[in-house]
C-alpha cells in the first residue's frame, strides 16, 4: 500500500520539509507534537528517516504489522525522543486506521461529547489489549478512575511506551 | 447556472447528461474528505445569507457512526449526528433536526429550503418542514467541517454538486470534481468566489463512472473497480 502522508514531529528540522509547510500552512496536528501532512515529502526516495507503516514487520514472523501490534510499534517509534527527524509515511487507510485507535486517542487526549469513545472505553481497551499482548505489562496499567483527566491518561500511555520500548 | 436537478426531487444526478455527453460513459472525479487530515474546502469570501434560500449538496458519509460537520460558516453548521440525521444550525440556538436519516455509505440528496422563516429538510426526495425557525442572517464559507460552531468533527466521506442560491441569486455551485492538481474549486454560480482545498493533495481524488443501468444506481472507482458507491433513492 502506496503512503499519501506523512506523520512529521514538529521538530523536525529538515530543510526538505519547507515545501510541504508551505503547502499545508494549517495541517492537521492532533497529538499536539506531530503534523499530519496529506502528501509526501519530496527527496526522500532512499533515506531511511522515511519510515513506510507497510514496512513495519513483526521481527520474528517478518509479517506486516496491523492493528494492536503496529499501534504498539508506532507509539514506540513515535514516543522515543531521538526520532523527532524520522517520518512516518501512510496511506489515507493506515493514518484512519492509526486515528481509530484507542492508544492514539489516549495519547492526543482529546475527548469531548462527539468523541467516537470515551476515555474509560479506551483505557479499558488498553488494558484489555496488554492482557493479550503484553501481560507481564498488564498488572502495571492503572485502574481507570472519574478522577481522570484526559492529559493525566495521556502522560501515562506516553511513560508506559517510553518505559517499556526495547533497545 | 444553477443545474435543472434542483427544482425536482433527487433521483439521479441529470447534469451528467450533458456533462458525460452522448452515448458514452458518463465518468468525473470525486473527493473523498479524510477527518484525519482535517481537509475542507473554503471559499474566498464568506457569504453573508438573508432571506429565502435554498442549499443541495450531494453527500455520502462513510460508515463511522460519528457526528459530523458537513458545511458551516460562522456561528452556522450543518451535520451529520451520529444517529444519522441531519441538523441544521442557524444559529447555536435555532438547530433544527430532521426525523428522515441520511443513509451511511451511500450517495443521500439533501435540499435545505428557508421559506420567511420555516425550513424545509428534502432528504432523498422526502420534505419535512419545521416552521418558525429563524428569519435571520446565516453565514457559509465552508465544506467538510466547522468554522467555529461546536467542537471540531471534520467530515469523512464525499460532498459535491454543492449549490447554494438566496433570494433567487445564484451564491455557489461547485461540482467539486477537480483532478486535485491544484488547489482551487471552481464555483460556476459568477465565476468567482472559488473554494481553496485545504490539507488535500490528488491521492484524495478518484474517478468514478456511473452506472444508471441498474438500481441502486452506483459509482464505481474506474481505476480498480473496488469502491463502489451507491445513490440512496435510486
Amino acid at each position: 500500500m502506496t503512503s499519501t502522508g506523512a506523520l512529521v514531529h514538529i521538530d523536525n528540522t529538515d530543510t526538505r520539509l519547507d515545501a510541504l509547510r508551505a503547502r499545508y500552512p494549517q495541517a492537521a496536528r492532533h497529538d499536539g507534537v506531530h503534523y499530519y501532512f496529506a502528501a509526501i515529502p519530496d527527496g526522500y526516495e532512499s533515506d531511511p528517516r522515511l519510515v513506510h507503516i507497510g514496512d513495519i514487520v513483526d521481527p520474528e514472523t517478518g509479517e506486516q504489522l496491523t492493528g494492536d501490534g503496529l499501534a504498539w510499534a508506532l507509539a514506540q517509534l513515535l514516543a522515543d525522543p531521538a526520532n523527532t527527524q524520522i517520518i512516518i509515511g501512510m496511506s489515507r487507510a493506515q493514518g484512519k486506521s492509526l486515528y481509530a485507535h484507542p492508544a492514539w486517542r489516549i495519547w492526543c487526549a482529546n475527548y469531548n461529547e462527539d468523541s467516537p469513545a470515551t476515555l474509560a472505553e479506551d483505557w479499558a481497551y488498553i488494558g484489555n489489549m496488554l492482557n493479550t499482548y503484553r501481560p507481564d505489562l498488564a498488572d502495571q496499567w492503572p485502574e481507570y478512575t472519574e478522577e481522570m483527566t484526559p492529559a493525566q491518561g495521556r502522560e501515562i500511555i506516553y511513560q508506559a511506551i517510553v518505559n517499556n520500548t526495547e533497545e | 447556472m444553477i443545474t435543472p436537478f434542483l427544482k425536482t426531487p433527487f433521483i439521479i444526478d441529470p447534469w451528467l447528461t450533458s456533462e458525460g455527453g452522448g452515448d458514452g460513459a458518463v465518468t468525473r472525479n470525486f473527493t473523498t474528505f479524510d477527518s484525519t487530515l482535517t481537509q475542507y474546502i473554503d471559499l474566498d469570501t464568506e457569504l453573508t445569507i438573508t432571506g429565502d434560500f435554498h442549499i443541495c449538496f450531494n453527500v455520502m458519509p462513510e460508515d463511522t457512526g460519528s457526528f459530523h460537520q458537513m458545511i458551516s460558516g460562522t456561528d452556522t453548521t450543518i451535520n451529520i449526528t451520529s444517529a444519522d440525521k441531519l441538523i441544521f444550525f442557524l444559529t447555536p440556538s435555532a438547530n433544527p433536526s430532521s426525523t428522515a436519516s441520511l443513509i451511511r455509505g451511500e450517495i443521500n440528496r439533501v435540499v435545505i429550503d428557508r421559506t420567511d422563516s420555516d425550513i424545509t429538510f428534502t432528504i432523498n426526495g422526502a420534505a419535512e418542514t419545521h416552521a418558525s425557525v429563524y428569519s435571520g442572517a446565516i453565514k457559509l464559507s465552508r465544506i467538510g467541517s466547522r468554522v467555529n460552531l461546536g467542537t471540531a468533527s471534520p467530515f469523512d466521506g464525499v460532498i459535491y454538486n454543492v449549490e447554494v442560491s438566496a433570494e433567487g441569486v445564484d451564491l455557489v455551485d461547485m461540482l467539486i470534481n477537480e483532478d486535485g492538481s491544484s488547489n482551487t474549486v471552481t464555483n460556476a454560480a459568477d465565476g468567482s468566489n472559488n473554494g481553496t482545498r485545504v490539507n488535500m493533495s490528488t491521492a484524495d481524488v478518484a474517478e468514478y463512472e456511473f452506472d444508471d443501468s441498474v438500481s441502486p444506481n452506483t459509482w464505481t472507482n474506474t481505476a480498480d473497480g473496488s469502491d463502489v458507491m451507491e445513490v440512496a433513492g435510486t
